[in-house]
């Protein structure tokens, strides 16, 4: 048998085996991802994205080295600690509408991190046409601190292979009438 | 030598053959071939992730070889709806209505029903359908505009209107397909429309019929029963359906949806202020 020859041919294999298999494994990528090109001028990031420069209760707040869930399908309703009831029994209890006459929807959006600790709040204010405005920033500071309260919120529902908690994305609406609160969603 | 040559002019122009790029001038392509262009590209991302860069990217793009790709405008919206970016969907979701109102105005409407709680802008949107398809009652996400209509006026505690439109929608059904056919929840609705209006006989038979079409498992249509009973101080009855309800919440039958609350959405927390009550009220009645 000629020993040379034949690993010759065997390398020749080989070597065309990983050329196919490289190949095919780089086309299904392209296909899948590559080709999707991104303009980055007009999506800097994925949409909901929290800009910390635009946000508020930035400082001393930190996401923990894990998954940002809630991006995707939305973190609610598993998300509030206890219920949906008993946040939203929390706020109306809490809030007082001190003759504020303002109408349109307050938007808070939001991390929740892996100890259940809120921050990165941007928050948007806007008219019954969904325009931006500008609502009372008293009436706006007062419905954040209650939003962003620590307890109302429950974090470790999902979990990684290691048990860690992940980090959440989370927006709360209110729908505003006069100062009164009409909605709380999602 | 001559061999390896040849072996490196083959893989240069197989790597030629991938790095074919689509153009991006497409002022050469008939408007039925920037119509498919436009479709291909839309499909082919389909599986990317909703509001990542690319996926956006490609929606935009698809929009850019043809404007009139309504789809692809719509499609453009459905992120911010999602992550509570209401202003930025606005924009978008006003030019999938300017590209083709028949199709995207009642599915606005349906936005502005679920996630902004926009009543009267839905209704409004769920009657323009009615002018722009005369003949056709439209079914945005797969429900009639009537049922939409129906849970609209719920919201703005317009008892007479829901009750009007969820009976049409009810009727048309099931005159047309059965009344198997008619979605569950509108008895659900239509039943509360008629216990919010003190019409209690009324409101029991579309909780019945609720209940039957949720083969007997829902905690909302026991839970409505059991207040009706409990107004109408029959502490057994309301005692037994609230039992039912709660078993039946706590095995996950209750009206809910994704993304948002749904519209008097019930927690454990309602049917504890009901047992409560009923505790308090029947003390001295048997249950």
């Amino acid at each position: 048998m000629n020993w040379k020859k034949f690993f010759k041919v065997l390398g020749i294999v080989l070597a065309a085996l990983v050329i196919i298999v490289v190949a095919l494994v780089g086309y299904l990528y392209y296909e899948y991802e590559g080709k999707f090109p991104i303009d980055e001028e007009e999506y800097p990031h994925h949409i909901g994205y929290i800009n910390t420069e635009n946000a508020v209760l930035t400082e001393d707040f930190d996401l923990c080295d894990e998954i940002l869930a809630g991006i995707h399908s939305s973190s609610q309703p598993k998300i509030y600690n206890g219920s949906k009831y008993a946040f939203k029994k929390y706020i109306r209890d809490h809030y007082t509408n001190d003759s504020y006459t303002d109408s349109g929807f307050l938007v808070f959006r939001f991390h929740i991190n892996c100890k259940g600790e809120t921050g990165n709040v941007e928050i948007n204010e806007l008219n019954p046409d969904l325009q931006p405005t500008d609502l009372n920033d008293t009436m706006v500071q007062q419905l954040l601190k209650l939003t962003v309260r620590k307890e109302n919120w429950q974090v470790g529902y999902v979990k990684d292979q290691d048990g860690n908690a992940y980090n959440h994305y989370m927006y709360v609406l209110y729908k505003i009438e006069n100062g009164e609160l009409l909605e709380i969603l999602p | 030598m001559g061999n390896y040559l040849k072996y490196c002019l083959s893989l240069f122009c197989l790597i030629l053959l991938f790095s074919c790029a689509d153009s991006n001038d497409y002022s050469t392509l008939s408007k039925q071939e920037r119509i498919n262009r436009s479709e291909k590209v839309l499909k082919d991302g389909s599986h990317l992730f909703q509001g990542s860069q690319k996926s956006m990217t490609r929606i935009a793009k698809a929009i850019e070889i043809d404007p009139n790709n309504c789809d692809a405008v719509r499609e453009l919206s459905v992120a911010y709806l999602k992550r509570g970016m209401p202003n930025k969907w606005k924009a978008q979701i006003d030019k999938a209505v300017a590209c083709d109102p028949v199709i995207w105005q009642p599915y606005r409407g349906y936005n502005y029903l679920w996630f902004y709680r926009d009543y009267k802008k839905a209704i409004a949107d769920f009657n323009a359908s009615d002018t722009l398809t005369p003949d056709f009652i439209d079914a945005p996400q797969g429900h009639s505009v009537d049922y939409w209509r129906g849970i609209a006026y719920l919201g703005l505690n317009d008892y007479e209107n829901s009750i009007a439109y969820f009976s049409k929608n009810i009727q048309t059904e099931t005159e047309e397909y059965g009344e198997d056919w008619v979605e569950p929840t509108a008895f659900l609705y239509r039943g509360i429309a008629y216990y919010e209006n003190d019409t209690f006989d009324k409101s029991l038979k579309d909780f019945d019929s609720f209940i039957f079409y949720s083969k007997n498992k829902t905690a909302d249509g026991k839970y409505y029963k059991a207040l009706i009973y409990s107004k109408k101080n029959k502490c057994e009855e309301a005692t037994k359906l609230l039992m039912a309800a709660t078993k039946d919440f706590k095995e996950g039958y209750f009206n809910n949806r994704h993304y948002v609350e749904t519209i008097r959405q019930i927690y454990t927390e309602d049917l504890n202020n009901l047992k409560a009550k009923l505790e308090q009220k029947c003390q001295n009645k048997p249950l």
